[in-house]
């Protein structure tokens, strides 16, 4: 599904590349956590999946498909086929929960019928039917994360991506998250996690990569966030 | 892309309520920057109109020798009908020539027996080509004198083209200015929603799909504020022609009429073209991919 080889990324003022020679495999239906140290090249190396950010060496293939030097034209069409969740939510402000997860619909070019019965089964997924009629400042953190991921799950995408999902919410909300994104995984989807959040890793028990410096230091199946 | 446009559509216009604070900053800009240019253009026309039908109001008498029969003047009159920079030629006999200057000047003519020559007077409809004109009239045989006040048209045409000249630097200037605020009000407006499209980014929308109801939006702000514009500008010329009426009752007919339909069609496209290309160009740099 998901392939790095010896890739390298260098940002332009930066003295030290974000990730150095990184050769990793994903295999379709897997549930991968990145963990690591701030700073460390996981969000690099995420943001290189759904092609917010070129490799300066090596090669990527998503789906069979090499994104190394994908042509911006079609990167849009690389991220309909992806759910991507950031952890500042990335919801639309003047829109309603529904509206939210309609316009990922809505730019595959959906009709009504098809989306009035594809939201309803995403946001029951995520526990948020009764809410879809609030904006986002009406939510707390956990509801709006779960509306993030009911976006990135409506288009039912074979590949969910996820920076901090986690990150500002308390230990009971991030368990619910994560249960979500299980359960997506169990449906057959293929999710990437970015996290620092260690009593989330240890309970999950997935596959866990490490990244230090720029460099794989550890991948483990069913391991937890520390070594 | 067809199935989405009824959807781009709505967002557009849904946009304009959900953003009414810069659509509002968006629209004033538009209708300042185009009532300004918009009035400095009205009024470079009608000081425009007013300097033709001043020099307009030159005629040139050419008179012809005593000796010319009725015959060659006529000729002369007809040759001068059809030359360039000439509306109308008149012929006057010897007669009627007289019985004009009787009537202009009963003291100056009273008891004296007819000393006018035939004349013909030529309205001209290009006071520029007068002097020329003038001249060559002159070499003429039959043509004994060319009346045309040669100097007072080249010292009013000169005043009119240093006026032209500066007029066109100051819309030049104006038009720029104009660009400027409406391209930066709108491109405030795409900044506030640079989030917005990040977002639409990420969830994979194209750029043309983030950039059509950006660019409608635009187009929206352009012609609502063409539209307020026109309506400014064509009270405040209601309001400056009442008060010329007025207090200048001489210089009323001086202007030429201002067309309302022209004025909001100039105006209101102005501002869509302008809304539309600030927009566009604003979005560019927010879809600058990897």
């Amino acid at each position: 599904m998901i392939e790095l080889s010896r890739v390298s990324v260098a940002y332009k003022d930066g003295a030290v590349p974000a990730l150095r020679d990184v050769t990793l495999r994903i295999p379709g239906g897997d549930f991968v956590f990145l963990v690591g140290p701030t700073g460390a090249g996981k969000s690099t190396l995420l943001r290189l999946l759904y092609r917010d950010l070129a490799p300066t060496e090596g090669r990527i293939t998503v789906g069979g498909r090499d994104i190394t030097h994908l042509p911006a034209c079609d990167v849009p069409a690389l991220r309909r086929q992806m759910g991507i969740i950031l952890q500042d939510y990335g919801l639309l402000p003047d829109r309603s929960v529904w509206d939210n997860v309609a316009f990922a619909c809505q730019v595959l070019g959906q009709g009504r019928r098809e989306m009035r019965r594809r939201i309803p089964e995403a946001l029951d997924l995520v526990g948020m039917t009764r809410r879809c009629d609030a904006f986002p400042h009406e939510l707390s953190g956990g509801e709006q994360q779960r509306v993030a991921i009911a976006r990135a799950l409506v288009n039912r995408p074979p590949l969910l991506l996820a920076d901090e999902p986690t990150g500002s919410l308390d230990p009971e909300t991030s368990r619910g998250i994560m249960d979500v994104l299980a359960e997506a995984n169990r449906r057959g989807a293929t999710v990437v996690v970015v996290t620092h959040d260690q009593a989330v890793v240890d309970r999950m028990r997935r596959r866990v990569v490490c990244i230090d410096g720029g460099r794989v230091a550890r991948d483990s199946p069913e391991g937890c966030y520390a070594a | 892309m067809l199935r989405s446009l009824p959807f781009l559509l709505r967002e557009a216009l849904v946009n304009l309520r959900r953003h009414s604070m810069m659509t509002i900053a968006s629209v004033t800009g538009i209708a300042i920057a185009l009532t300004l240019l918009g009035g400095f253009f009205l009024t470079f026309q009608q000081v425009d109109a007013a300097a033709k039908r001043t020099l307009g109001a030159f005629e040139m008498r050419v008179f012809c020798k005593q000796d010319t029969s009725a015959e060659a003047a006529r000729d002369v009159s007809d040759r001068l009908s059809r030359l360039p920079g000439v509306a109308r030629a008149t012929f006057l006999s010897r007669e009627a020539a007289w019985a004009e200057q009787s009537k202009n000047y009963p003291i100056d003519t009273a008891g004296l027996p007819n000393l006018m020559p035939h004349t013909v007077v030529v309205e001209l409809s290009d006071a520029g080509r007068g002097p020329a004109l003038a001249q060559t009239v002159r070499s003429w045989p039959g043509v004994d004198e060319v009346l045309l006040l040669e100097q007072e048209i080249k010292t009013l045409l000169r005043i009119a083209d240093i006026g032209k000249a500066a007029g066109g630097v100051c819309g030049v200037v104006l038009l720029l200015g104009a660009i400027a605020i409406v391209a930066n009000t709108i491109r405030l407006s795409v900044h506030m929603r640079r989030r917005e499209i990040r977002i639409m980014q990420i969830v994979g929308a194209s750029p043309w799909f983030i950039r059509l109801p950006l660019v409608l939006e635009g187009f929206l702000h352009g012609v609502a504020g063409g539209g307020v514009a026109t309506g400014v500008l064509l009270a405040l010329c209601g309001y400056v022609a009442g008060l010329v009426q007025s207090a200048l009752p001489q210089f009323a007919g001086y202007g030429a009429p201002v067309d309302a339909g022209a004025v909001a069609l100039a105006l209101t496209g102005g501002g869509a073209l302008l809304g539309m290309l600030a927009s566009g160009l604003a979005i560019r740099r927010y879809l600058r991919a990897v």
